[in-house]
């Protein structure tokens, strides 16, 4: 043992350091976030529970694909397309449920909606007491998806998904216009 | 007599209270000054600001199920948590926390339960009872990491009461008492009076072998919790888990205590002209500084090995409180003369 070390050991100088280190801690800002009181602002591109979304017009998007049920990894959704019985050249989902206890929020869903009928939201607290409750029906999500428009708009935006950036227009990558509108153009 | 007794009374009661309030916030203070430390906010939910934290956690634990393990010695186990919180408490019975007499209900009491003249060895000897109830316990559980972390305290409590009782020999040559009330005493007039700067070296000595006693960080090598998940009172629950909480966190006040009234002048002010402070406050400063300490190096050491804690204790804090006993004595020998 040098002189040097030895006088360091019993000065404990070390043991100093981290004590000082330690006491100017006490006096900096917390980073505690106070949970259900103090939310954090999320980003407009957080993956966060999967709405259905509407035209303008309320008319729902989906058209029965099968395109999100086809790529979910998590097998997740499940979609019963059938023939619209008021419009014969139109198809939409007759059943449309999303398993949330198997859904990993992984987005892909939403990008292969060839319409933008689905988008995610910053919703992520849903809970419930029993399985069924997280199993969301096709009327639930589109509830869901009337509360969260602009976080649902806000997000395809964010991904790029909006259509072109001059047009300023919710197209999808495939245009189907409205029902209705398809009715007063023809 | 009657009026004794009564003073008697008065004392316990007051000491009792103070103490046991004092152990129940040293549990919210250790978390808030923990969590301050590491940048968090520490409790902050029961009640304002958390303070409600330790009234919460005791009646979680008073209403907790009783769990004894089947193939544990059940009398023992029952009784091992109490061994272990007694002496903790009964040893407060030495300790003086202020100066004057004061007069309650027309009694005149004095400020410490009784002023035995072997007052620090009593201490000494009730800290010693205390490692009992930690062997005992960890034995009746019949359980490998309680009986581990019994082993493990008992080799350090015994390897580090060696050495705290050599360092307070120290202090108590120069005091020429084992009192504690006169140590105390022979301390006032100053901050230059206290016995830290004759004994610096038996200051240091005690604070290591007092954290290492109460089998805190850096020395809480019995309750290891990535080793032993919680080393003796692995088994213990509710109540009889609260009671060795209870004579922890006392026996910490009681270290405290103990080296505020031999280091640094326990009720004595620090300079003359500070005098109008009541004494009991500058104790209770002195005390909540050691507290603090107590704390603050949990906050800042990592735990030692086991070889290094041996070490640590036999070979280099033994030898050094010897020396300073040997060169003390000397020392006032010669001035005594």
């Amino acid at each position: 043992m040098t002189l040097k070390s030895l006088v360091k050991s019993v000065l404990f100088t070390e043991i100093m350091q981290g004590l000082k280190l330690t006491f100017t801690h006490m006096f900096k800002k917390k980073i505690t976030v106070q949970y259900p009181h103090q939310k954090l602002e999320l980003a407009d591109g957080y993956r966060g529970f999967i709405v259905h979304r509407r035209y303008e017009n309320g008319q729902e998007r989906c058209v029965g694909c099968d395109l999100c049920e086809a790529i979910c990894p998590a097998k997740a959704i499940r979609v019963v397309g059938d023939i619209h019985p008021e419009f014969p050249e139109r198809r939409f989902a007759k059943e449309y449920t999303l398993d949330f206890t198997r859904c990993i929020f992984c987005g892909f869903c939403v990008v292969a909606c060839p319409v933008n009928a689905l988008s995610m939201t910053k919703e992520y607290a849903h809970s419930s007491f029993t399985r069924e409750g997280l199993i969301y029906s096709k009327d639930q999500l589109l509830t869901l998806g009337d509360k969260c428009e602009s976080e649902s708009i806000a997000y395809l935006k964010v991904r790029n998904m909006w259509g072109a950036e001059d047009s300023g227009k919710d197209e999808g990558r495939y245009h189907f216009p409205p029902i209705s509108a398809t009715q007063s153009g023809g | 007599m009657l009026n004794d007794l009564a003073s008697a009374v008065i004392v316990i009661v007051a000491v009792l209270f103070v103490l046991l309030t004092t152990i129940a916030y040293l549990t919210y203070l250790e978390r808030k000054i923990l969590g301050f430390m590491q940048d968090r906010l520490g409790p902050m939910e029961v009640g304002p600001w958390g303070l409600l934290q330790p009234l919460a956690d005791g009646i979680k634990l008073v209403s907790k199920e009783d769990i004894i393990p089947t193939e544990a010695n059940v009398a023992i186990f029952k009784i091992a948590p109490i061994i272990s919180l007694v002496p903790a408490i009964i040893s407060f019975a030495v300790i003086p926390f202020g100066k004057d007499s004061f007069h309650f209900m027309g009694i005149t009491t004095h400020p410490y339960i009784t002023d035995i003249n072997i007052g620090i060895l009593y201490v000494l000897a009730l800290s010693s009872i205390g490692a009992y109830g930690i062997l005992l316990g960890g034995w009746a559980s019949n359980n490998k990491y309680s009986l581990l972390g019994a082993l493990r305290s008992a080799a350090q409590v015994i390897s580090y009461e060696l050495n705290a009782g050599m360092s307070v020999i120290g202090v108590l040559l120069l005091a020429g008492s084992l009192s504690l009330v006169r140590v105390e005493a022979a301390q006032s007039g100053g901050f230059w009076h206290w016995y830290i700067f004759p004994q610096i070296v038996a200051f240091v000595i005690y604070l290591i072998s007092g954290i290492a006693e109460t089998n805190r960080t850096p020395f809480d090598l019995p309750e290891a919790e990535s080793e032993l998940v919680a080393g003796f009172f692995t088994e213990y629950s509710g109540m009889r888990f609260s009671l060795y909480y209870l004579a922890e966190y006392g026996n910490m006040v009681m270290v405290s205590c103990i080296a505020t009234i031999l280091f640094l002048g326990g009720w004595n002010s620090p300079l003359p002209f500070l005098d109008f402070v009541p004494p009991f406050l500058w104790f209770m400063l002195k005390v909540y500084f050691f507290l603090f300490f107590f704390f603050w190096i949990r906050a800042t050491l990592p735990r030692l090995r086991y070889d290094q804690l041996m070490r640590l204790g036999w070979k280099i804090m033994l030898p050094l409180s010897f020396a300073n006993v040997i060169v003390t004595a000397i020392v006032v020998y010669m001035i005594r003369r």
